[in-house]
């Protein structure tokens, strides 16, 4: 018997519950008595009018009945509970959506809102801790309102002004309100709530934009040479930092595809053996081999990977996320992610699972390693660091707790915290 | 004669309505509007006080106060700080620096007038 054919079983339930007679029922929604046994006993499937009659005259969601006995609903509220830590029992959420279904809905709106402004909250303490753009803004506004003020009280508060002075001062307020004007507007549509996500604020984030459109995978860089410009043209990138960027990405995408082809790498699709040995046997260096295995499609390659890369001063050079693996936009990135050990010891690959503590959070498998290059000769080696992570779904004894960073990290008792977590504030 | 303040700020109105202010309160007022040069105008000019912003194009605030402070010739010449960003920390390092007075802005013209009143009276 298949879950669909539960259906029947959770009316002949709610009616039960309701203590109704089958007949009863059945003659509510006009059906015989022995049609509804053969319902209620998963005989005959049902749906259409039929299963929206009986729901009304159960008072029931049509949705509790149908699907896998789970309505969207219950799976909705089942998810809330498990974000926000509430022990709720498997059949509580039923019964919530059951009996109270508006409260249930305005439940469920409530958790997205939250969501929202929780996501909303980092993209915006990202932005004013670390965003140049968003000081020189909030500068160029308090300068200005600093200007108005001075002129504007000189003017309140003297009645003995020559003339001259009083029309040069009038004409200053007037200039500086129009650019007052114009750089609270540019500031209000900076921190635009509803874009904050997934505008483009800074070359990186432009960057980073263009990468996620694309799903970071180049299908024309795949299969043939293209010249990276046409690719870069009908992008959305504008600023010339950001093209750069983006130019020096698709450059080592294009060097990795063609050190580490689609085609050679199938054979070992989806991955099963160690990340070491992969690059090994395809004659590629391990970096090569992460973001080959970061920038295919989920499908390619088996399972979904994130990644990240930075320098030796902790500068976030790349980063892919994936769910419950928060990263914070620029640095200041959590000290016990494993990617800190590698650029410690350069050249060795290290393999953790970690504990993300984030509100989505989850258990990741992690690989590590630091590449020391050398640009010319003589010159002491750059390290660069990266670190490929997956979702780990087996039971580990041991992981390491880790955050996004300070700002938005719960672990109240961490030794290595840098500042207070805003999640401590009161907001 | 009149005690000379050096007003070193860029932005062109704050200059003319600080000035005029000042001017009015009997004080001899010289502007200067960017940092690269202004420990030269400082030494200069010899003000009897500086009112410096921490934002100035070529020079921050904060660096120049810092060379003034090494200089045996100004290690007592009282500067009055004027920043937009009021953040302790920036307060802290210009009083690490040897700031005499911190204002934030935007601030009243009243408030100006006392700090330079409190400062050349000193």
């Amino acid at each position: 018997m298949s879950v669909g054919d539960q259906v029947g079983a959770r009316i002949r339930e709610k009616r039960v519950q309701l203590r109704i007679r089958q007949s009863q029922l059945a003659k509510i929604v006009g059906v015989s008595p022995s049609y509804l046994n053969l319902i209620e006993h998963n005989r005959r499937r049902i749906g259409g009018k039929l299963l929206t009659d009986l729901a009304e005259a159960l008072s029931i969601d049509v949705d509790l009945l149908s699907e896998d006995g789970k309505s969207s609903k219950v799976a909705r509220l089942e998810e809330v509970a498990h974000y926000h830590k509430v022990d709720m029992q498997a059949e509580s959420a039923r019964e919530l959506a059951t009996r109270f279904p508006a409260w249930s809905g305005f439940l469920i709106e409530l958790d997205r809102n939250v969501r929202s402004l929780e996501a909303k909250i980092d993209a915006l303490s990202d932005r004013l801790s670390h965003d140049p753009q968003l000081a020189t803004s909030l500068h160029e506004v308090i300068t200005t309102v600093t200007a108005i003020r001075a002129t504007s009280s000189i003017l309140s508060d003297s009645d003995d002004i020559d003339p001259m002075w009083q029309m040069r001062f009038q004409r200053n307020i007037s200039e500086d309100s129009l650019r007052l004007a114009e750089e609270a507007q540019a500031l209000v549509d900076y921190l635009d709530a509803d874009e904050i996500e997934a505008r483009a604020g800074t070359p990186y984030e432009e960057v980073e934009a263009f990468l996620h459109e694309n799903d970071y995978h180049f299908e024309m860089i795949e299969t043939e040479t293209p010249d990276l410009d046409d690719i870069l043209n009908i992008s959305a990138i504008r600023s010339t930092a950001g093209r750069l960027l983006a130019r020096n990405f698709l450059e080592t995408y294009q060097m990795d595809a063609t050190a580490l082809s689609l085609t050679s790498l199938m054979d070992d699709l989806p991955i099963q053996t160690g990340l070491s040995q992969l690059a090994q046997k395809h004659h590629c260096t391990i970096p090569q081999m992460m973001r080959r295995l970061a920038c295919l499609p989920k499908e390619t390659v088996g399972r979904e990977f994130g990644m990240v890369s930075m320098d030796v001063t902790g500068s976030i050079l790349f980063r892919k996320q994936i769910d419950g693996f928060h990263m914070p936009r620029f640095g200041s990135a959590c000290a016990y992610w494993p990617i800190f050990q590698a650029l410690q010891m350069p050249m060795r690959l290290l393999e953790d699972v970690v504990i993300h503590t984030g509100r989505e959070g989850g258990t990741f498998h992690t690989y590590s390693y630091c590449e020391a290059i050398q640009d010319s000769i003589g010159s002491p080696p750059r390290l660069v660091a990266h670190m490929l992570f997956h979702p780990h779904t087996q039971e580990v004894a041991q992981a390491t707790l880790v955050g996004a960073t300070c700002r938005v990290c719960a672990i109240a008792t961490c030794p290595s915290r840098r500042e207070p977590s805003i999640l401590d504030e009161e907001l | 004669m009149a005690k000379t303040v050096l007003l070193i700020e860029d932005e062109v109105n704050i200059i003319e309505a600080l000035s005029f202010i000042l001017s009015r309160d009997g004080w001899d007022v010289v502007t200067h509007s960017n940092g690269h040069d202004a420990n030269e105008v400082i030494t200069r000019r010899e003000p009897d006080l500086v009112v410096l912003d921490v934002m100035l194009p070529g020079k921050s605030g904060f660096d120049i106060l810092r060379d003034l402070r090494r200089d045996p010739r100004h290690q007592n010449r009282p500067v009055l700080m004027l920043t937009a960003r009021g953040q302790s920390k920036d307060r802290d390092m210009a009083e690490q620096l040897g700031v005499s007075k911190f204002m934030t802005k935007p601030f009243s013209n009243a408030d100006v007038r006392d700090a330079v009143n409190e400062l050349l009276s000193g």
